[in-house]
């Protein structure tokens, strides 16, 4: 297909909505990211939406834009989507058990941080991943890098 | 698509490289794994240490990450955790 001139290559490649060029050009979220964020405005915001309508990466680049965490947990076509602060989320073990008793899975989280040392799991990550009665989640950070961790 | 556990396929090579720098293999084989497509990062889990979960969400003590080279070789970071941990 010939690309016209309303579609410089500047413009197909904006890096808009993608965690890395957020974080290092200062592009935007995408629509989807920005209707997404709208609906958690503050730390404990929690939205439900269509399974189709999230994935992980769209949670990074939240993260890249905003500096807090996200979580994210799926069960039975949606998706429960979580906003934390920069160092938390609000879900105990116990609540954790809770959303596993009524079909969630544990999608994964955020850290944010720019290396692979912060996808680190925490003490924490591990016994979310026990509750959930999980074999592995996955930890993304503001780049759109992630990395797999197991319960054991 | 799940991840191959690194640590297995890499073993011989790990065990390798603690002996020749004093660090316990055997520790190192019972850290927490993490793993991405060219790396596994191992750190250190307390199973006596009662959590939050998400709340409190500081990563665990990094022990070591080992990651493949575009050579083939692999490649070991040390970190200030290192000899507490795997010695």
């Amino acid at each position: 297909m010939i690309q016209g001139i309303d579609s410089p290559i500047e413009k197909r490649n904006s890096g808009m909505g993608r965690p890395n060029g957020i974080l290092t050009f200062g592009t935007s979220l995408n629509v989807r990211q920005r209707k997404l964020l709208e609906a958690l405005p503050e730390f404990d915001s929690r939205v439900i939406v269509p399974r189709n309508s999230v994935n992980m990466k769209d949670l990074s680049a939240l993260t890249a834009m905003t500096g807090d965490e996200f979580a994210m947990f799926t069960g039975g076509g949606r998706r429960l989507v979580i906003r934390g602060n920069y160092y938390m989320v609000n879900v105990s073990p116990e609540e954790a058990a809770d959303l596993a008793a009524k079909g969630y899975k544990w999608s994964g989280h955020t850290h944010p941080g720019y290396d692979r040392w912060c996808l680190t799991p925490s003490q924490g990550d591990k016994d979310i991943l026990k509750a959930f009665d999980q074999e592995l989640s996955v930890v993304y950070n503001s780049m759109g890098q992630y990395r797999t961790f197991e319960k054991e | 698509m799940r991840i191959p556990d690194h640590f297995v396929e890499w073993s011989d090579e790990i065990k390798a490289y603690c002996e020749s720098n004093g660090l316990s293999f055997e520790k190192a084989r019972k850290m927490s794994r993490g793993f991405d497509r060219t790396s596994v990062l191992l750190g250190y889990y307390d199973p006596n240490k009662k959590s939050n979960g998400l709340l409190d969400d500081t990563p665990m003590p990094a022990v070591l990450l080992i990651s493949k080279e575009p050579d083939g070789s692999l490649k070991f970071e040390q970190t200030e955790h290192t000899k507490k941990y795997l010695t």
